[in-house]
């Protein structure tokens, strides 16, 4: 035999093998050889051969395999086979036979899962999108975020220095890249300038991602050198939008902050990073020879481990790496400042913030579920104990008990396939109306779509669960002994067994259903306190819009103090307008800039480490125009000049911090250190203290300091109107006037920008809502059920009751608080179970204690009422109850 | 005994060819071919698949190689078992009872009127 022969002949006997292990492991044992020895024993001897009977060993081989397992399986069952049973397409449309004719029966499971499954996969689809599924990025996991730690700052940003350190020492790193967020204006195309956000990122960002253009090139070392020809790539949707997706212009130039800038080349559309709405990236540009102060931590970033290593080996190294530097700079690096480095996944930076409340939401959703399901499956059970006649027929006739709880399991998936298939455009709506809402925290927009995953989890979950329901209510409705219910033909027998199980259902629903109640009440509470917490400014009538000033027009400080001042005072000469100011960094924008500084007199706890806080640049009447009061002393005025002495305002969190006890007006302060070769500052006022991160956090601590003695280029102005109306137009109008080639962006009132602050807990919010709304409708279904069922099974006995002289409404109070009694019951499991879970629930609400007694009572008072309710409709029979009707029934 | 009747056609074949005396897999497969006159093509798998099933039932067991074929010692031979024997015989009744039943029948030959 030829050595390619053999090899063919090696080859055909692992593929043969290959194939028996589709088969049950005890055939396999017994007679896997001598069936491999028939094939063996006539192996193919060319590749074409070997091909050709390949693939027909393998059209006997898998479907045998599985037919063995098939017969295992019915062996072991004592399954009837094909012939002699009548198969499960048969099951299947006698099934559907009996949900049409049932129609309340298999509408109500029907919708109730539909319901609960489209709610959960709608959930579910969040969650997969922005938690489960990888980020765009080849081997995502390696993707890391690396941050300067400090006392207070757990993951800050990094100075040029360190990165270049970073990337020269770190062994345990691929490849290392710094970016920090910018804004340019691109003055091309019909609309006028338009204000880009964009990314000033290494040439190495690209590497670190390792994600390639759909068109032309990202840039080079080269072009990231100090004084390289200026290149930029352009975000997919900036292309399309401004360039309609024209290809040929990659190569081409265009104007950007009014220098000539040469397109390399489009990212694909996928590529959305570090932000959602990132047009562009740009050169950092960063010098070797001049990388700035170590101090100076301004960029942010990210690396990609090298492949082999992990995540801890990168902490170690990178920790070691800053152990060095506090030993050559503790100037620095002071003890006592809490430095180190600060390595995470970069997933876990991106989404960490919002697993606790995704997952809280998915909870909710699998209670509802869970509700449903119980909901369904008394209904299955009740619906299957009236059936025990008929099941006792068959029975008699020859039907094994299996083969009749499979007819009911059956029924039950079938009814809950079909609950979950509705679910899907329950989904689909909702997510449909979730893209506007999810906030972009929360979720990545581009992926929170309709997805096949979404449809086998909803299928899966009702499917398994109206099936497992089904099984129980057969296993239990099947006990039967032919003779007894066939001469019976009563739901009397073995129905207080029933009956004692679908309590324990509903009262199991009631406790969900309050739990749920509970989680939404917590909810509310937080945001309504959340929505009360003073800010600190007076957030109504105001209108805001940035703006960033290009240094090719505006080169000195000069000319943007210049600039800020006429647009200031031509927004104040419009009469609509009360007061006109701007500021750096707005509060509750999600953005914060701090600043190192000394206070004469003031001794630091932590030697060589100065005070630090929020520092803020303001122009005009920025203070009266967003409502922060003056508490002290005096705001700045037009005297505060270049030429005039330095003056410096502080909040009142600032001032009690580093002057305690003392009035600070007056006193003096040096930014960044009392060794700075700065002048003094003196303070001229305290003003109120404002919630700058978010109505949950703290007072800020915050330096104001007016443009005049400080420039700066991108300030936010602030107009506060004299009437409910927003004046963005009027923003416009006054730029444009001024300097036509200049755009201004996140136009917006000062209500929006706070609004947007508490998206997620207002979303949160909203979801649970609608999830305790849906649980109280099924838990109420669920009494309504039990209740019905019961006062029919009884119908006979009270109507006997009655013939005797009882008072129907008697029976009727009887009949209530027997149903009140299981609601009570339900309420209790619910309230027990209520305490630990809000004590998880309270990590994800501001400002509610586990032990809300106003919320516990309110959602225990409308669950109580809605179970009241639900039992009274179907006691209420009782009073138009007929004794002789009632007698002559069974 | 386990409701066995009615067979399908490959397991009475297969009980039919052990009646005669113990074979292995392949020459099963070829004589029962050779019975169907060349209509039942049997793939091995299939053929191991119903083996399997069979002997689970008792109906074939794994038998030592006769005398002659001693030296063939890779293969594994079958033989029909007493309940084989029994069910193979009332499978035959079966259908030799439906066969009766139809050409005596619906199935006659039709006569002209």
């Amino acid at each position: 035999m030829t050595p390619a022969g053999r090899r063919v002949r090696r080859v055909w006997s692992l593929w043969i093998r290959l194939l028996l292990r589709g088969f049950p492991p005890s055939f396999r044992q017994e007679m896997a050889a001598d069936l491999a020895n028939q094939y063996e024993a006539d192996a193919p001897r060319t590749t074409v051969q070997f091909v050709l009977r390949g693939a027909a060993a393998a059209v006997d081989l898998v479907p045998a395999g599985l037919g063995a397992w098939m017969d295992d399986l019915r062996a072991g069952l004592n399954w009837p086979r094909g012939r002699a049973g009548g198969g499960v397409a048969a099951d299947v449309r006698y099934g559907c036979r009996i949900l049409v004719r049932h129609p309340a029966y298999s509408g109500t499971i029907v919708l109730s899962l539909a319901l609960a499954s489209g709610l959960a996969a709608a959930v579910f689809g969040i969650f997969d999108a922005t938690l489960v599924r990888p980020l765009p990025f080849p081997d995502e996991h390696r993707l890391v975020s690396i941050g300067s730690r400090w006392t207070n700052f757990a993951h800050a940003s990094v100075s040029i220095p360190e990165y270049l350190d970073y990337r020269r020492l770190a062994r345990s790193l691929d490849s290392i890249a710094a970016y920090r967020s910018v804004s340019a204006t691109l003055a091309e195309g019909h609309a006028g300038p338009e204000r880009l956000s964009g990314a000033a990122v290494t040439a190495s960002f690209f590497d670190v991602l390792d994600v390639q253009p759909a068109l032309g090139r990202v840039f080079s070392d080269v072009e990231d050198r100090p004084g390289a020809e200026p290149v930029a790539v352009f975000a997919h949707g900036l292309w399309q939008r401004r360039f309609g997706g024209d290809p040929s212009v990659v190569g081409r130039t265009v104007r950007i902050d009014d220098r000539t800038v040469t397109i390399a080349g489009i990212m694909p559309p996928s590529f959305r990073f570090p932000a959602a709405d990132t047009d562009i990236w740009l050169p950092l540009r960063v010098n070797p020879a001049s990388p700035g102060g170590r101090g100076a931590h301004t960029r942010r970033v990210i690396a990609r481990l090298r492949a082999g290593s992990t995540l801890d080996a990168a902490r170690d190294e990178l920790s070691a790496i800053g152990r060095g530097f506090a030993r050559e700079f503790p100037e620095d690096y002071p003890e006592g400042s809490g430095w180190g480095v600060s390595v995470e996944p970069l997933r876990e930076r991106l989404v960490g913030d919002v697993r606790g409340p995704l997952r809280m939401l998915l909870a909710a959703a699998i209670f509802v579920l869970l509700i449903a399901a119980a909901n369904s499956s008394g209904l299955m059970l009740a619906n299957a104990s009236e059936r025990r006649a008929e099941f006792a027929a068959r029975a008699a006739l020859g039907a094994s008990r299996l083969r009749l709880v499979r007819q009911v399991v059956v029924e039950s998936t079938v009814a809950g396939a079909l609950g979950g298939a509705l679910g899907l455009p329950v989904a689909e709506l909702l997510l449909r109306g979730l893209h506007a809402g999810v906030p972009p925290a929360l979720s990545r927009p581009e992926v929170l779509a309709f997805d096949p995953r979404v449809l086998v989890f909803a299928l899966g979950v009702t499917g398994l669960a109206a099936g497992a329901a089904g099984a129980y209510a057969a296993m239990h409705a099947t006990r039967v002994r032919a003779g007894e219910a066939l001469r019976s033909g009563a739901r009397a027998a073995g129905g207080r067994s029933l009956r004692r199980f679908r309590a324990v259902l509903v009262a199991g629903e009631l406790a969900l259903a309050l739990l749920l109640l509970i989680g939404a009440g917590l909810s509310f509470r937080s945001v309504t306190r959340l929505l009360d917490v003073d800010p600190g400014l007076e957030a109504s009538n105001v209108t805001t819009a940035r703006l960033s000033l290009p240094s090719t027009r505006y080169a000195t400080g000069r000319d943007t103090v210049t600039f800020y001042r006429h647009l200031i005072d031509s927004l104040e000469a419009a009469p609509e307008v009360a007061h006109a100011g701007a500021v750096s960094v707005l509060p509750l924008s999600g953005s914060d800039s701090d600043a190192n500084f000394g206070v004469e007199g003031y001794v630091s706890p932590v030697p060589g480490q100065n005070p630090n806080a929020q520092a803020r640049f303001v122009a005009g009447d920025y203070f009266r125009a967003l409502g922060i009061p003056l508490v002290r002393g005096r705001l700045f005025t037009g005297a505060d000049h270049s030429d005039a002495p330095f003056v410096v305002i502080v909040s009142g969190a600032l001032a009690r911090k580093y002057w305690p006890g003392v009035d600070p007006v007056g006193r003096r302060m040096k930014l960044w250190s009392l060794d700075d070769d700065g002048p003094w500052r003196t303070v001229v006022g305290i003003v109120g203290d404002v919630r700058h991160a978010g109505l949950d956090g703290d007072e800020t601590p915050i330096l104001y300091l007016p443009v005049t003695q400080y420039s700066q280029r991108t300030l936010t102005v602030v107009v506060r109107a004299n009437r409910d109306e927003p004046l963005g137009r009027l923003v416009q109008d006054r730029v444009r006037a001024l300097d036509p080639a200049q755009p201004i962006y996140d136009v917006r009132t000062m209500e929006d920008w706070i609004a947007r602050s508490t998206a997620q807990p207002r979303f949160s919010l909203g979801m649970l809502v609608v999830f305790a709304g849906a649980a109280l409708a099924l838990a109420a279904l669920g009494v309504y059920g039990v209740m019905a069922y019961m006062v029919a099974g009884q119908t006979r006995e009270l109507g006997v009751r009655v013939a005797l002289g009882a008072q129907p409404a008697d029976l009727m109070r009887l009949v209530m608080a027997r149903g009140m009694l299981l609601a009570s019951a339900g309420l209790a499991l619910g309230l027990a179970g209520a305490w630990p879970a809000a004590r998880y629930l309270v990590a994800f609400f501001h400002g509610v204690e586990p032990l809300e007694p106003a919320v516990y009572a309110g959602a225990a008072g409308v669950l109580g009422l809605v179970a009241l309710v639900a039992c009274a409709v179907p006691a209420r029979r009782i009073l138009r109850l007929d004794p002789t009707a009632a007698l002559r029934a069974e | 005994m386990p409701q066995r009747v009615p067979l399908k056609s490959i397991e009475l074949l297969v009980l039919a060819v052990l009646a005669d005396g113990p074979q292995h897999g392949y020459a099963l497969a070829r004589e029962i071919e050779r019975r169907s006159g060349g209509r039942s093509r049997v793939r091995p798998g299939d053929l191991y698949r119903v083996l399997y099933r069979m002997s689970r039932a008792s109906l074939v067991e794994q038998a030592a190689a006769p005398a002659a074929a001693r030296h063939e010692t890779r293969r594994t031979y079958y033989r029909i078992t007493a309940l084989g024997r029994r069910t193979a015989r009332e499978e035959a009744l079966y259908l030799q009872k439906i066969c009766a039943a139809l050409l005596g029948g619906a199935l006659r030959p039709e006569r002209s009127s």
